[in-house]
């Protein structure tokens, strides 16, 4: 084969390759706009199906479900994922293998195991103590314990990237080990706080397994309500809330891109 | 210009600047005392180093990578902690001062600018942390900025900054503070040939100016002969040797400061009858000859010359620069090299380079002291017969 | 150095404990619960035993019946299936985007990566509407005779497949490309210096160096693919359930805990031994750093 054949069948395989991973998103937001109720075939341009869901009180609160769980559990992941971070940075020539494993636990853990893990403990817990009944408490811990992985090795390659001889000449230019936190690490890290609660906040909304299973009656996200109705038999309305989540997680990983390009530092 | 930078009017009227309200004006000593220091279980960086820097000195630590000097320095800073000994800075016990209580700044090798400030806040940043007003922050930082002239890179930010213009920055906001001492840390390192020789007359015009304690730490003898009042050479956690660039260049105490202050002439004396020395190179008339058993060569005192008299063909040569050239006396498989002097006539022979198998002659030009068996010829570019010394000068121990 | 202990402590005790409390102590629990009997509405009970491993294998009260295993075997093949596949798609897309123009490879790989930051169920639901019955890929699909008529694409083993791949490409595209990034292409252009055929320096010159990320790949494939959940159970029906599936229903509607925590226990072997390569991978990388995601 040709340098050039060779270059031409690459280009076709690219094509086919971008058809094949949009294909399916490209159908549900098609869907989302048809006017007919069969998922068969388009009969044309409608915004019923939009209209209908503004009506549906069970979509919006688990919308609003989604929104609180999303944004309280990137927040505490933020607070305590920052921390792991800065330490595995602090301590890196030391031997950290423990908590390394701790830390690739959450992520290389497969979501079903980690979901009935979760239910199963929590369930026992609530039995035995009466604490934590399924609901959101218990989602957004779950969600926590998933996401300070990925906040605390965003921090941590924020600070390996540093040079390290900034923090002492923080500390040679007179700033005592609060004025360091306040006025050197934390401008410093800021745009990787910034993306590693854009980052916590996707995996969230995006997560259904582990909600699913840690979730409670009252406590139903957008992705278990679309998972209920796909079960229950596809409705059309299902194609528009996907297609409004497709357009919010592409407007939030395009800003958080933007952001992380906009300062080379 | 800038008279309010204390030493600076320290110059004109010294009673001015100790009068001044900061009690940390004046130049100020530094004294260590048996610092040790190791890493881990078996890395030593230090082991045992006494030291008296004098105020107001340009004091350089010279040394290969992993002597010592760098570890030193940190300690001066207060960025490391010696595991043993003492160190004080103006007469005053600072061992276990940590570094933001200490009146020392750094100059780092990689700058260490804060890439999220603006030049002027980088600037500004230490006189923050010391709880400065905002007025007189600014009015230091502008100060300094003329000093150093900065001119119009105090508005920039740092990523628009080259490396020579980082430096710089690098060099002001340290300065702005006002220590007793500053430390510089290989800050020439990164930058290329020209930028450096202009950057160390640049630094050189500020410590002068300013009378500052300066503790420069480099690997380029070259750069510690250039600028420093003194110098210490270091190996292995150990001081070598200090003194003047001069006398350590010219009276290396051992093989190690030689051969690190640049010198390959260096060979070992197998038997010696009084003034008359056996080495690789034939027997060596020396004049005052000290105790030892190795012989070192200047290259400045020897010349090449091609030539026509003189005795047997001993010699080819081995390769030459603009201003070295290195010659193989057939008695021996170690080269001499020597300093050609552009335009002499050994220059004019060398270029362009005659590379071939075919032999060169030595021939002496002016008398010489020195005359060996085999009527080689070791020549001394002009200097009066005593300047013999330095030539032979250290004997020490291999 | 005590100083420095208590830092290190104070800064990762937090979120250690919390991964300690919420998912160590969870999976220690449910890998107990996998060696006791199961109770009423199949919650476990004391005394232990091994009873779920040998219903996991087919034995239950009935006799010996496949179906468990079968499940396990599909898995396994599913799993072996889907990340060939997903490797012959992603090994020349990622070369193809290492040759393209520098300014185009970020955005190639965003074009790549973005359908994986949708929703999993959504994205599932896309190949539903494709393959269901009635629509064009299934009217091809039935035109030629694949599939028998009004039965659609899905549910179906091939539709679990399809979906993995789908799932799973951007995983295999990004460290291949970073692979193809780091491609010394010196040793190539020696090898071609060397009269060696385009396929032999490919061989020797260029696949060698492309093996880390290869592997690193295959290790984040192929681990989540086997204990995949929602794909199957959209896409596979009765007949194309994976372990994923065979172990939530036991904490759900056929409850038996013990039986679902073996399962899970198969799941979290296979996750040890992805880790485990993993490490190997990152200290062959070089450097001794872990391999960051």
């Amino acid at each position: 084969m040709s340098r050039r054949s060779l270059r031409r069948t690459l280009t076709g395989i690219w094509w086919l390759t971008l058809l094949f991973l949009y294909l399916p998103l490209a159908v549900v937001a098609l869907f989302s706009f048809n006017a007919a109720n069969s998922a068969a075939s388009f009969t044309g341009f409608s915004l019923r199906w939009y209209e209908r869901l503004m009506g549906n009180e069970e979509i919006l609160s688990a919308f609003a479900n989604s929104m609180i769980l999303a944004i309280v559990s990137s927040v505490v992941a933020l607070g305590i994922g920052c921390f792991i971070g800065y330490g595995m940075y602090r301590h890196r020539h030391r031997k950290l293998g423990w908590l390394i494993v701790l830390i690739y636990l959450p992520i290389v853990l497969p979501d079903i195991v980690f979901g009935i893990s979760e239910m199963a403990f929590f369930v026992q817990i609530h039995r035995l103590t009466g604490f934590l009944q399924p609901g959101l408490g218990t989602m957004i811990i779950a969600h926590v314990t998933f996401q300070i992985p990925f906040v605390a090795l965003i921090v941590y390659s924020r600070f390996v990237g540093l040079d390290p001889a900034l923090f002492e000449a923080a500390k040679d230019l007179y700033a005592s080990p609060a004025k360091r936190a306040l006025h050197f690490m934390l401008p410093t890290i800021k745009p990787a706080l910034i993306s590693a609660f854009f980052l916590s906040f996707t995996l969230s909304v995006d997560d259904f397994v582990i909600s699913f299973f840690t979730a409670g009656p009252e406590s139903a996200t957008l992705p278990i309500y679309i998972w209920g109705a796909i079960k229950k038999g596809v409705s059309p309305e299902i194609n528009a809330v996907a297609t409004l989540m497709l357009a919010a997680v592409a407007i939030v990983a395009i800003a958080s891109l933007l952001f992380s390009r906009r300062r080379p530092v | 210009m800038s008279d309010s930078l204390t030493a600076d009017a320290k110059d004109e009227n010294p009673a001015a600047a100790t009068g001044r309200s900061a009690p940390s004006r004046e130049a100020s000593s530094i004294a260590l005392q048996g610092l040790h220091k190791r890493f881990g279980r078996d890395t030593v960086a230090l082991a045992g180093v006494d030291l008296a820097i004098e105020p107001g000195e340009f004091f350089t630590l010279l040394g290969p990578s992993g002597c010592g000097k760098t570890t030193l320095l940190r300690i001066l800073a207060g960025l490391e902690e010696a595991d043993r000994g003492r160190l004080q800075i103006g007469g005053r016990d600072v061992t276990e001062v940590p570094p933001h209580r200490r009146s020392v700044n750094t100059v780092f090798q990689s700058y260490a600018l804060f890439p999220h400030l603006s030049v002027r806040d980088n600037l500004a940043f230490g006189l923050k942390m010391q709880g400065l007003a905002v007025a007189e922050r600014e009015a230091r930082v502008a100060r300094i900025a003329e000093f150093i002239q900065l001119g119009d890179l105090i508005d920039r930010r740092v990523d628009q900054l080259s490396g020579g213009q980082r430096q710089r920055i690098a060099l002001a906001r340290a300065l702005v503070c006002e220590p007793d001492v500053l430390l510089l840390d290989e800050p020439l390192s990164a930058l290329d040939a020209g930028l450096r020789s202009q950057l160390q007359v640049e630094l050189l015009r500020v410590q002068k100016r300013l009378g500052m304690t300066f503790v420069f730490v480099t690997h380029d003898q070259q750069e510690a002969m250039v600028m420093s009042d003194r110098i210490a050479v270091l190996n292995g956690g150990l001081i070598q040797q200090v003194g003047p660039p001069r006398d350590v260049y010219e009276r290396p105490v051992n093989a190690f400061v030689a051969r690190f202050m640049g010198h390959d002439n260096l060979y070992p004396v197998t038997a010696r009858d009084g003034d008359t020395l056996t080495t690789p190179l034939g027997q060596l008339h020396v004049e005052q000859a000290g105790d030892g058993a190795l012989l070192l060569i200047r290259p400045e005192t020897l010349d090449l010359l091609p030539g026509d008299v003189g005795g047997p063909i001993t010699c080819r040569l081995a390769w030459s620069s603009a201003s070295t050239a290195a010659a193989m006396p057939n008695i021996a498989w170690r080269s001499v090299t020597s300093r050609c002097r552009p335009r002499s006539a050994t220059a004019d022979a060398i270029f362009p380079r005659s590379m071939s198998e075919s032999p060169w002659r030595w021939r002496p030009t002016t008398s010489s002291p020195w005359q060996s068996e085999e009527g080689t010829w070791l020549i001394p570019t002009g200097s009066p017969p005593l300047a013999v010394r330095p030539w032979c000068a250290s004997l020490a121990t291999c | 150095m005590v100083r420095e202990s208590r830092h290190l402590l104070m800064t990762v005790a937090p979120g250690a404990s919390w991964i300690v409390f919420f998912l160590v102590l969870p999976s220690a629990y449910l890998m107990s619960v996998a060696f006791m009997s199961s109770g009423t509405y199949g919650l476990p009970e004391m005394p232990l035993s091994l009873e779920s491993f040998r219903r996991l294998a087919g034995f239950g009260f009935l006799g010996w019946s496949p179906g468990n295993l079968y499940t396990l075997l599909r898995s396994l093949w599913q799993t072996l299936v889907a990340t060939g596949l997903v490797v012959a798609i992603a090994y020349p897309i990622a070369y193809h985007i290492s040759t393209c123009r520098a300014r185009w490879r970020p955005i190639m790989l965003l074009a790549v990566v973005v359908p994986s930051w949708t929703n999993q169920v959504i994205r599932t639901f896309g190949w539903m509407n494709l393959l269901a019955p009635g629509t064009p890929l299934s009217s091809v699909a039935e035109a030629l005779g694949l599939v028998a008529p009004n039965m659609g694409l899905y549910p179906s083993n091939f539709a679990v497949t399809l979906g993995l791949v789908y799932n799973f490409l951007p995983f295999m595209v990004l460290p291949l490309y970073a692979a193809f990034e780091k491609l010394d292409t010196a040793q190539v252009e020696a090898a071609q210096d060397l009269y060696a055929s385009p396929l032999r320096a490919f061989r020797h010159a260029v696949f060698p160096q492309t093996l880390p990320g290869l592997l690193a790949g295959i290790v984040l494939v192929a681990i989540p693919a086997f204990g995949m959940y929602v794909i199957p159970e959209l896409l596979g029906g009765g007949k194309g359930m994976m372990l994923g599936n065979l172990v939530a229903n036991q904490f759900a509607g056929s409850a038996n805990w013990p039986l679902g925590a073996a399962g899970a226990i198969l799941m979290l072997i296979a996750t040890f031994i992805g880790l485990f390569a993993m490490r190997r991978i990152g200290k062959r990388l070089g450097g001794g750093e872990e391999v960051v995601i």
